[in-house]
Parts: structure tokens; C-alpha cells; sequence
């Protein structure tokens, strides 16, 4: 029983770092901007959070200063792919390869492999909420978690909400789908893909938080090891809806917690394990592509 | 009457090319007003003038007598002036209310109000008597209803005087009719109508009075009660033109079959069947033409004749050799040309030049290939000889294809697959978005192939163009072949009932 519960537990665990990342994606990707720089914006948000932590002390000032330093790092993005028209890929690839560079060289300067908290630890951050701790299973599974997976879970009905019911979630849409239909009605297209990739900066800046600060307390370069990939891979399956892009992401979020967990298990075969997440996603891709065309009698499709 | 709007020496200039000259037309308040004129003349640079889309570069429009000066679509709605373009600007993914209202969503409370939007536009619908479902996605419905849509997204911004372009050069002759008499009542209802068209048969239909443009000119202005189709054409070309091309005077079909099909059927991605047993033959020297409502099968037959969709059941033949779900570069190989239903999307690469277009598909005829190398000085002169042969008009000849009207690129088409010998043509909607002039050369050339003893496959929406050149036609309906008519013996009405679903009588 406590091996199932650890795993949904885990799962819940694994997945707020990819469902942060791809509830900051959809709206990118029905704008119809491919934001690769997922992954950078993360690993900056994860960084950021626990140098400013570090330094200062005080875990709201990391959790202030990371989520600054994503909006910025999403504004240079977008002034580039959009108001300048660069291409998206490049652009973003830049963002991932030098957030990865400027870390390493601040971690270089401190002359350490990472940065490790010392006034806190992470089982300060987990909230055990009153009365749903005690539901046998149910609560090992849903209570325990930190903040930032709360506000997660409350968000996806908010983006859903933010979607489909508001007015700005039209636009965005509008813009992607049909630009022209957009420009007629004379709606300001930048200005929407803009707002896009800065929410999309937002939700990044809580993974990278959720993913260091909150979880471990600890630093290292390149810790984010591609979640914002497969959060692309999850926005992609689930073609930017946000409740089916949900479902992929814990999908994925399963697919890591069995992997640790049943590396604990492994003893010397454990590092095998860890090619669980990417072989679950290759199938899960292989799967969804087979279904869409599987009635296909159009060639080249 | 009074005079809604109009427009003073207007004149329109991008860089040297002087695309309107001192346009003067006036459009008095409650009239359909036509604007006709070849592709090319400018007529959709007056209207984009009209539309706050261009600024003139000179002249000035005048609304109720007072001058405007429109820098946006919006300064044009806001004055009461709408347009509906010829590619239409809706969301696919939304439903029709959802694009109706775009840009002026109903809000409450910084949310949605749907019930209310969806109020409004069902009211909407009543007031003007279109048939339409608010609830319903644009990716599920016509290209008719999204006509209407795109009307009804202007009539709920409260405009007086609504502007079409080319409206009915994507819809099918039941659609046409409904737009007509959706415009008719508007016109009743205290609208002014000024459409842009080169259909001269709905002009005589519709309009009250017609102004004629030619090389960013006004030639005339006539009242269409005075005038008639021919004369319209004559202003419009500059030279007598035949408006239909007749397929009489040319030899008898040979007994010998070039093409069969035999019971095809195929289906669509949610693994519904959509093409029933399908069956044809064209003989050697004949015009088969296919008529039907479009969306009845028609455009997923093409696709499985010229090879980009595969069969579930049934052969194709061609002078006995098997084609069954062979590919593009097969059937071309083996003698069938192909004038795709959508030039620019299967017919032509938009980025590349003439002379590659020329060659498409075509890479180990007329020379232009070495080993693999292609050589340039042999396509440019193969380019040429397309081009003087074929009377396509261009700027520059060996630049990107996109700089020519819809009838010269269908030209560049029509020469490539003609001077590759084909045994059979499938010509698919040959004269979609094409001119007058171009249609009746292309008309002709596609009887002087069939005289020539080749086979013609003909698919086509416009039920004129089947009736005149076709030697039989065979009638779809729900991906099915319902009946099969002598255009000679057969009258329009007969083959529009057929098209309707009514019973296979008449056929032989």
C-alpha cells in the first residue's frame, strides 16, 4: 500500500514542474509562437530563486527575484521573435544554452558544483493541510505538498477559465488561428503574443521554483534535464487544451515517480530505470500521432 | 434617390504603378451596385480604398456629400461601410456566434456572457432571414455559411452599405442563388450593396447598375436594365470575347476507352465511408464531365484519381494498365496530366520561380535534367515557349510565380501538363478565380485536346462549364455517382435535380 501511495505521491510530485511548464505553453502555442525556451525560463527560475535565497536569506525575495528575472528573460524573448520577427527556434535555443552558461559560470565564481540552502530545508515548504492528512491514502497522496503545487492545481481551471471565457483568451487564439481575421478587427496581434509569452515566463519562473527551492532546497546546473521538453511534448499531445495537456503532463509526472521509485528497488541496475519518463513519452507520442491518422487514406499527411 | 457614396478623382499609386486613375463613381443610397472588371483592372484596390484598408494617393470620398478620410477597416465601420472579402477572415476553431461577435464580445463581470451573446445573434439571424446555426463551429460548415457569417459579422456592426468581393467565386450555383437573394432582401431592408465581380450573369441578375473598370479606369457606367452580358464583356476585355465555348463542331468520340474506373470506394479519417462504388469511363476523344453540389464527394474522387489518397475497394484503369493507388510521379509518367482543384495549394510552389514550375513534376522530359542536374538555360527556354504559346502575362518572366493573376497561373498549369503528351487530363474546377479572357482560352484548349483524340476528365462546380464542353455527364451525389445525362438532351434543371438527390431518371 505504501509503495502505490509513494508512487501517486510522486507523481503528483514529478508532475508540478511539467504542468507549470505547460500551462505556460498553451497560451504560447495558440498564439502560435513555439516557445522552446521553456526549459531556459525554468532553469532560471530554479536558479534565480535559490541564489537569491542564498544570498539574502529570505525565501520570498528568491521567489520575488525569480519570477522578475523570467518576465525579463520572456521580454527579450518576445522582442525578438515578435517585434523583430526572428525565428522563434533559434531564439529560443539561445535562451536555453546561455541560461545554462551564466549559471555555470556564477556557480564557477563560487567555486562549488551547487548551491545548497543552509537556514532551511525542504520539509519546511510542505504544507500538511488539517483533516485531509488523516484520509487514509487519499491524504498521503494530496497532502504534504508545497505551495506552489496548490496554487498549480488551482490554476489549471483558472487558465481553463482564462481560455475559453475571457476575452483576452479569444484573442490569443484569434491570433494563432488567423492572424488576418485578427488584424481586420484591428486587434494589436503583438501585443497578444506578447502577454502570451510572458504568461508563459510566469508559470516557468513557479517550476523552476517548485522544482529547486521548494523541493530540495539545492541548486545544480541543468537540473530541469529536459521537463520543459516534455512539456512541450504534453502541450503538443494535448494540442494546447488545458485539460487534456493536464492529463499528459501527470502522464509524464507517473512516469518519473515510477522510475525513482523502482530505482530504489534496483539496487545496481538502478540507473536503467531512469529511462522510463523518455521511453513512456516516445510511446505516448507514437500513440496519440497513430490514433489521429489511424483512418487516414491521405497521403503525405 | 440620393447618393450614399462617392468617390471623387480618386487615384491610387504604389510606387510608379498606377493602380486606380481619378476614379469618379457614384452609388446611390438602396442599390446593388456592380463593379466589374477583369483581374487586374483594380477593382480591389477601390475597394480596399473604400475600406480604409489603402489611403488614396489623391481624390477624396465623399459619404451623405462630406468628405471622410478612413485610416483602418475601423474608421470604415465606424462610418457605416463594411466589407466581405474574398478570402474569408473567420476562426475555424470557434463557432459562428463566437465570430460574429469577435472583437465585440458581450462581458460580464470580466467573463463571457455566451447566453446573452448567443441571444443576440440568434436575434440577428431572424431580423435578416439567414438559415444558420449560431452554436455551430466554422470548421464543420459550408463555405456558403461562412459567406453568411461574414455578412452577418458586418450587419451586426450596424453598417449601411456593405461591400463584396468576388462573393460568389467559391460557391456552388445553390449557394450563389441564396447569396442573391440574401442580397436582395438586404437590399429591401435599406442597405446599399456595391459588389465586385467578372460574372457577368449575375450581374444581370442582381444588380441596379453596373460601373465597368479596365486598367484602373472607369470605361462606363450604365444602368443594367440597359445593357446586356455581351456588351459587359466587350467594355470589360476590350475585344469581342465567346462567352461560352461550345463543344459541337469537333469529331465524335472514338469507340476506344482511354479510362475506367471501377467501383472505388474510400474513407475519411474517422473511418466513415465517403466515396460509394464509384464507376466511369471516358472514351478516347471525349469530355466526361462530373457535376454535383460541391462537398458531395467530388473533391475526395480528384484526390484519389490524381493519387494523394489511397482506395479501400475498386481499380483504375488506364488503357488497360492498372493505376490503382499508384503515385503522382506514376501517373504522370504514364500519360495522365493533372490540373489540381486548388492551383496554389497542390498546382504550383508559390516561392519558386516560373521555369521550375514549368518543370514540376516533369523532371526527365524536354531535357531539362542531366543526371540529376538540372539544367537552367533549357528550363528558361522551355519557359518561354510556355509562355508565347500559352499567352501568359507576365512581369517577369523567369521570377516567383506568386506575381501572377489566378488565370496566368492557372496557364503555367495547363501549359505544363499539355506539352507532356497526356493520354488523359483530370481538370479539376479549371477556371476557378480565372478571368473572362483565360477562361475562354482555356476552355478552348481543353476541347482542342479532346479533338486531338485525348481523354478529358472534367470536375467542375460551375454547371455551365460541364454543360457546354462536356460529351456526357455523370452527376455525384453523396459520394456517389446518381445519374448520367446527354448535355444535348438534358436541360439545366434536369441536372439540378439530379444534383439535389432527385431520383436517376433521365439518364441512360
Amino acid at each position: 500500500m505504501g509503495f502505490i501511495t509513494g508512487i501517486l505521491y510522486d507523481s503528483v510530485y514529478h508532475a508540478i514542474p511539467i504542468l507549470l511548464c505547460v500551462l505556460g505553453g498553451i497560451f504560447a502555442y495558440k498564439a502560435n509562437v513555439l516557445n522552446i525556451a521553456l526549459e531556459g525560463m525554468m532553469l532560471a527560475g530554479a536558479f534565480v530563486s535559490v541564489l537569491v535565497s542564498f544570498k539574502t536569506e529570505n525565501v520570498m525575495l528568491g521567489y520575488i527575484a525569480a519570477v522578475v528575472t523570467c518576465l525579463a528573460i520572456g521580454l527579450i524573448f518576445a522582442f525578438f521573435g515578435v517585434s523583430c520577427k526572428g525565428n522563434v527556434i533559434v531564439i529560443g535555443l539561445a535562451v536555453n544554452m546561455s541560461i545554462v552558461a551564466i549559471a555555470g559560470f556564477v556557480l564557477q565564481l563560487m567555486n562549488s558544483a551547487n548551491i545548497k540552502l543552509g537556514f532551511t530545508n525542504a520539509a519546511d515548504f510542505k504544507i500538511h493541510i488539517p483533516i485531509i492528512k488523516n484520509i487514509p491514502i487519499l491524504g498521503g497522496i494530496i497532502s504534504g505538498h508545497t505551495i506552489i503545487t496548490y496554487i498549480t492545481f488551482v490554476s489549471i481551471v483558472l487558465v481553463w477559465i482564462l481560455m475559453y471565457r475571457t476575452k483576452f483568451g479569444i484573442y490569443v487564439r484569434v491570433v494563432g488561428e488567423n492572424e488576418d481575421s485578427a488584424k481586420s478587427l484591428g486587434l494589436n496581434t503583438n501585443k497578444y503574443r506578447y502577454l502570451a509569452i510572458l504568461l508563459g515566463s510566469f508559470f516557468c519562473a513557479l517550476a523552476g521554483i517548485n522544482l529547486a527551492l521548494e523541493r530540495m532546497t539545492i541548486f545544480t546546473n541543468s537540473m530541469t534535464a529536459g521537463r520543459g521538453f516534455i512539456a512541450i511534448a504534453a502541450i503538443y499531445c494535448g494540442r494546447g487544451d488545458p485539460l487534456s495537456c493536464t492529463f499528459y503532463a501527470l502522464i509524464f509526472g507517473l512516469a518519473r515517480a515510477l522510475s525513482v521509485n523502482l530505482s530504489l528497488y534496483a539496487g545496481a541496475a538502478a540507473a536503467v530505470f531512469d529511462v522510463i519518463p523518455y521511453v513512456v513519452m516516445s510511446i505516448v507520442l507514437t500513440v496519440v500521432s497513430v490514433i489521429k491518422y489511424r483512418n487516414s487514406r491521405v497521403r503525405g499527411m | 434617390m440620393s447618393i450614399i457614396i462617392e468617390t471623387k478623382k480618386l487615384t491610387k499609386k504604389f510606387g510608379d504603378f498606377v493602380a486606380n486613375s481619378k476614379i469618379d463613381i457614384q452609388v446611390e443610397k438602396q442599390e446593388i451596385k456592380c463593379i466589374v472588371g477583369e483581374n487586374g483592372a483594380g477593382k480591389s484596390t477601390l475597394m480596399n480604398m473604400l475600406y480604409g484598408v489603402y489611403k488614396p494617393t489623391s481624390g477624396m470620398i465623399l459619404l451623405n456629400g462630406k468628405e471622410i478620410v478612413m485610416n483602418s477597416p475601423t474608421d470604415a465601420i465606424r462610418n457605416g461601410i463594411g466589407m466581405v472579402h474574398q478570402h474569408f477572415k473567420l476562426v475555424p476553431s470557434l463557432t459562428v456566434y463566437e465570430n460574429i461577435l469577435l472583437g465585440s464580445e458581450i462581458t460580464k463581470r470580466g467573463l463571457i456572457d455566451r447566453r446573452e451573446e448567443i441571444t443576440k445573434v440568434k436575434k440577428l439571424i431572424e431580423q435578416y432571414q439567414f438559415q444558420i446555426d449560431p452554436m455551430e463551429k466554422i470548421q464543420n460548415i459550408s463555405v456558403g455559411l461562412c459567406q453568411q457569417v461574414e455578412i452577418l459579422k458586418m450587419l451586426y456592426r450596424n453598417v449601411d452599405i456593405l461591400i463584396l468581393d468576388e462573393p460568389t467565386a467559391v460557391l456552388t450555383p445553390q449557394e450563389v442563388d441564396r447569396l442573391m437573394e440574401n442580397l436582395k432582401a438586404l437590399k429591401k431592408q435599406g442597405k446599399t450593396i456595391i459588389v465586385i465581380t467578372h460574372k457577368l450573369r449575375e450581374v444581370m441578375y442582381v444588380s441596379d447598375s453596373v460601373t465597368v473598370i479596365k486598367s484602373g479606369q472607369v470605361i462606363g457606367n450604365v444602368k443594367t436594365k440597359d445593357t446586356n452580358e455581351t456588351e459587359l464583356a466587350q467594355m470589360m476585355v476590350g475585344r469581342d470575347v465567346v462567352l461560352t465555348v461550345r463543344n459541337e463542331s469537333g469529331p465524335k468520340p472514338r469507340e476506344e476507352e482511354a479510362y475506367r474506373v471501377e467501383g472505388i470506394c474510400t474513407v475519411n479519417d474517422s473511418n466513415h465511408e465517403i466515396l460509394h462504388n464509384v464507376s466511369l469511363y471516358v472514351k478516347k476523344g471525349e469530355v466526361l464531365g462530373i457535376a454535383g453540389v460541391e462537398g458531395n464527394g467530388q473533391s475526395e474522387l480528384i484526390k484519389v484519381l490524381t493519387g494523394v489518397m489511397t482506395v479501400t475497394k475498386g481499380k483504375v484503369l488506364l488503357g488497360g494498365k492498372d493505376m490503382t493507388n499508384a503515385w503522382p510521379d506514376k501517373l504522370r509518367k504514364f500519360g495522365i496530366g493533372i490540373i489540381p482543384e486548388d492551383r496554389y495549394a497542390q498546382g504550383l510552389c508559390k516561392e519558386m520561380t516560373i521555369p521550375e514550375n514549368c518543370i514540376a513534376g516533369y523532371f526527365d522530359t524536354h531535357g531539362v535534367c542531366n543526371k540529376g542536374v538540372l539544367k537552367s538555360g533549357k528550363m528558361k527556354q522551355l519557359c518561354d515557349d510556355y509562355i508565347q504559346k500559352y499567352d501568359i502575362r507576365v512581369s517577369d518572366q523567369y521570377g516567383v510565380i506568386s506575381q501572377l493573376s489566378g488565370g496566368n497561373a492557372q496557364k503555367v498549369i495547363i501549359a505544363r501538363e499539355f506539352e507532356n503528351n497526356p493520354d488523359l487530363i483530370i481538370a479539376c474546377q479549371p477556371t476557378r478565380g480565372v478571368d473572362i479572357g483565360s477562361i475562354e482560352f482555356i476552355h478552348r484548349q481543353l476541347l482542342a485536346l479532346r479533338n486531338a483524340g485525348k481523354a478529358v476528365l472534367l470536375i467542375s462546380s460551375e454547371l455551365t462549364e460541364i454543360m457546354s464542353l462536356s460529351d456526357r455527364i455523370v452527376v455525384m451525389y453523396k459520394g456517389g455517382i446518381i445519374g448520367e445525362v446527354d448535355p444535348q438532351a438534358a436541360s439545366a434543371e434536369e441536372i439540378g435535380l439530379l444534383m439535389a438527390g432527385a431520383g436517376a431518371k433521365g439518364g441512360n
